[in-house]
């Protein structure tokens, strides 16, 4: 299973990714939602689509809440499950995110087990994997 | 708009941000006593309320910060992790002070300078100030409050 991780910082990118990898994930990075949008483009020709995007919402060049309604316009991309990972916390940016295609929402600062809890309530890995 | 925020906010936000990233929650600390700042981090929050959150720390400190969250040792570290990884710091403290403020608002991607910082205080007033002990080094958290603050540099 691939999974993309789109943030603009490399440190959260490689934090996040290290969870991932845990839970049995291969794991592309992307800098920002255009970045993203080409990374899966291009792992999409290869037969190789992620099946799961952590997205951050305050990037450069294109932000978390503008790449979501991209591939929401997108219907080789309808399977892909895609995850808010945002010390964004506002209620209303919150209803906005899952109202644009955010499947879940985690606030930063995480653990491991908070991810790792909500990966397995969607279904992409068992309780056992995330325990 | 007046706010209010507590020094217990800051505290408590920068210990689960310490807890979950940095493996050791720090202590609190008093402001103003460390040795002057040599890596400034801030985010500019704008909307219902304004102002500038800021995070100050050593160098060696901010060295500390990159290799932990990357989980690499400081020789190991690239060109730009430390900047990153300090910038990801202060992303998060704004965020979640953003939280605790009058919304809505919305908050800006991270500035790290190297220098001590001040801020642009044509009418801007300290709102919160908290000081942290972290491996032996001193860190301080700051926020600002105005309508004129025009954020922090070096």
């Amino acid at each position: 299973m691939r999974a993309l991780v789109i943030d603009d910082s490399r440190a959260m990118r490689t934090i996040l990714g290290r969870i991932l990898v845990g839970q049995g994930f291969t794991v592309s990075e992307a800098g920002n939602g255009q970045e993203a949008l080409d990374s899966l483009d291009a792992l999409h020709a290869e037969g190789d689509t992620p099946v799961l995007c952590l997205v951050d919402w305050n990037m450069p060049v294109m932000d978390g809440l503008t790449f979501i309604k991209e591939v929401g316009k997108r219907d080789e991309y309808r399977n892909i499950t895609l995850m808010m990972v945002t010390t964004e916390s506002e209620h209303g940016n919150i209803v906005r995110a899952l109202a644009a295609g955010a499947h879940e929402y985690v606030i930063k600062p995480f653990t491991a087990d908070a991810i790792a809890d909500k990966l397995a309530l969607l279904g992409l890995v068992s309780a056992e994997v995330s325990a | 708009m007046t706010a209010t925020l507590a020094v217990d906010d800051l505290l408590a936000i920068a210990g689960d941000l310490w807890t979950s990233y940095l493996g050791s929650e720090p202590t609190p600390s008093v402001p103003g006593v460390g040795k002057p700042a040599q890596v400034t981090a801030s985010v500019s929050i704008a909307g219902e309320w304004d102002g500038v959150v800021v995070v100050s720390l050593s160098a060696k400190t901010a060295q500390d910060v990159g290799s932990a969250l990357l989980q690499l040792d400081a020789a190991d570290l690239e060109p730009g992790d430390v900047d990153d990884a300090v910038g990801e710091l202060v992303n998060i403290v704004g965020g979640n002070v953003k939280s605790v403020l009058p919304g809505p608002s919305s908050l800006s991607l991270p500035v790290v300078a190297h220098g001590t910082a001040h801020v642009a205080s044509r009418g801007a007033e300290i709102v919160a100030q908290a000081a942290l002990e972290w491996l032996g080094e001193h860190v301080e958290i700051t926020v600002w409050s105005s309508t004129s603050t025009e954020g922090a540099s070096s």
